[in-house]
């Protein structure tokens, strides 16, 4: 059953898709599993601290986000995931939005500009180099040059929807499309537990932090999830900083449709606009949107924080859902030669990342 | 962005180009349940 999590999983939902009125139902045992997995990570995180100091143990202080990913761990990698929990599991992207959005009513406009405009322009120099360095290491280990574009564009962008918004832009196999998705969720989940650990070891701000994880780490749910494990702050500037970098799939899977497309290898791409829109990431607007209507508060104090609450329980499923879809020996099977590539080139892309954000800290001194 | 929903935005995409995509929904969910709170529908998210 484990064997069926990590890339196939996507398949039964896309079939569960061409069922509106079923797939409703279908998602209701996974989402409340989530919540429960959720749930007893707050509860965790409330209580094994009490208990320990009750019984004078030295103990780390464990986050919830931590519990609740150990937990969806634990059952993906022992028992699995049972078919019936497999499409609400699926839903953890869908609440990762939702809470996003809701997170932009605890930024205030100018707040996004200013730190958006940080994360922009390290945002830019992030997806070159990263590009850049991919490309190369792809070439040094023969890998396919598409398999190298998907790579290149999940390290540099946005984890797994750019590497599928790339493979059906550029016509790239499935195969090379599951190995680049492979590496991507295998890496993102190693920095899960190795990020907080450097961030803590270099005594990083919570905002160098949360810079740090929203440029280094690949997919969305991964890199809020590591900002989580930090500090709240970090959390938010890790899912700002990622948003930004979410914003651009667009550009960067439109020049890689050009390129392909210029060597005949590719459909042509008619309606750059069209095409622009359709890759943008919609959940960025509705993050915006929040943010100039608590700026100019359309909600009282009490709404952002009911607001932030609930955007606090649309990421407590997420976590949950990030555990719980992470297989390890799914991973595995996807081949070593990708998973080297990829993990040197996050090494190195997560070293390149970190002295751009030492670079940034000692500039404007956060 | 993520895994299934991209998927299923492409499949949303080859099956019908008025459906709308999973991004979408999540971000009117989040308004609905904005909307909720702001005209006091919904008074207080517990945490």
């Amino acid at each position: 059953m484990s064997e069926t999590f990590a890339i196939p999983q996507v398949k039964q939902v896309q079939v569960k898709q061409a069922q509106p009125n079923l797939q409703f139902l279908r998602v209701i045992p996974g989402i409340l599993l989530l919540a429960a997995i959720g749930y007893a990570g707050k509860l965790l995180e409330q209580n094994v601290g009490k208990y320990a100091k009750f019984h004078h143990w030295i103990f780390p202080n464990i986050e919830y986000v931590l519990w609740a990913i150990l937990l969806g761990l634990a059952i993906s990698n022992t028992v699995g995931v049972p078919a019936i929990f497999r499409a609400g599991v699926a839903t953890y992207e869908f609440w990762l939005k939702v809470g996003i959005v809701l997170l932009g009513a605890r930024f205030l406009l100018g707040d996004v500009l200013k730190l958006g405009g940080v994360s922009l322009a390290l945002v830019a120099i992030e997806i070159t180099g990263a590009i850049a360095f991919m490309t190369l290491l792809g070439r040094l280990f023969h890998l396919k040059p598409k398999l190298t574009t998907l790579l290149a564009v999940g390290s540099a962008v946005c984890g797994v929807s750019a590497i599928i918004a790339t493979q059906g832009a550029i016509d790239a196999d499935e195969e090379d499309s599951s190995f680049a998705i492979a590496a991507i969720l295998a890496l993102g989940a190693l920095a899960l537990f190795t990020f907080p650990l450097i961030g803590h070891a270099l005594h990083l701000s919570d905002h160098a932090y949360g810079l740090w994880a929203g440029l280094a780490v690949d997919n969305t749910a991964e890199a809020s999830a590591a900002g989580a494990l930090y500090s709240d702050a970090a959390g938010k500037l890790a899912v700002l900083a990622k948003t930004t970098r979410n914003a651009m799939i667009g550009f960067v899977v439109l020049a890689y449709a050009i390129y392909w497309a210029g060597r005949g290898q590719a459909k042509t791409v008619k309606n750059k606009a069209a095409f622009l829109w359709q890759k943008f990431p919609k959940f960025v607007l509705g993050f915006l949107l929040i943010s100039v209507l608590a700026t100019y508060h359309f909600f009282s104090k009490d709404q952002v924080t009911a607001l932030a609450n609930l955007s606090r329980w649309a990421f407590l499923l997420t976590f949950a859902g990030v555990g719980l879809r992470t297989n390890f020996r799914e991973m595995r099977k996807q081949g070593l030669r990708p998973f080297a590539v990829g993990a040197i080139g996050e090494v190195v892309i997560a070293v390149f990342t970190l002295g751009l954000v030492i670079g940034a800290q000692k500039i404007w001194g956060w | 962005m993520t895994t299934t929903d991209a998927t299923l935005d492409k499949k949303s995409e080859k099956s019908s180009p008025k459906k709308i995509s999973w991004d979408t929904w999540a971000v009117l969910a989040a308004f609905v349940a904005a909307l909720l709170i702001r005209f006091g529908v919904v008074k207080h998210i517990p945490w």
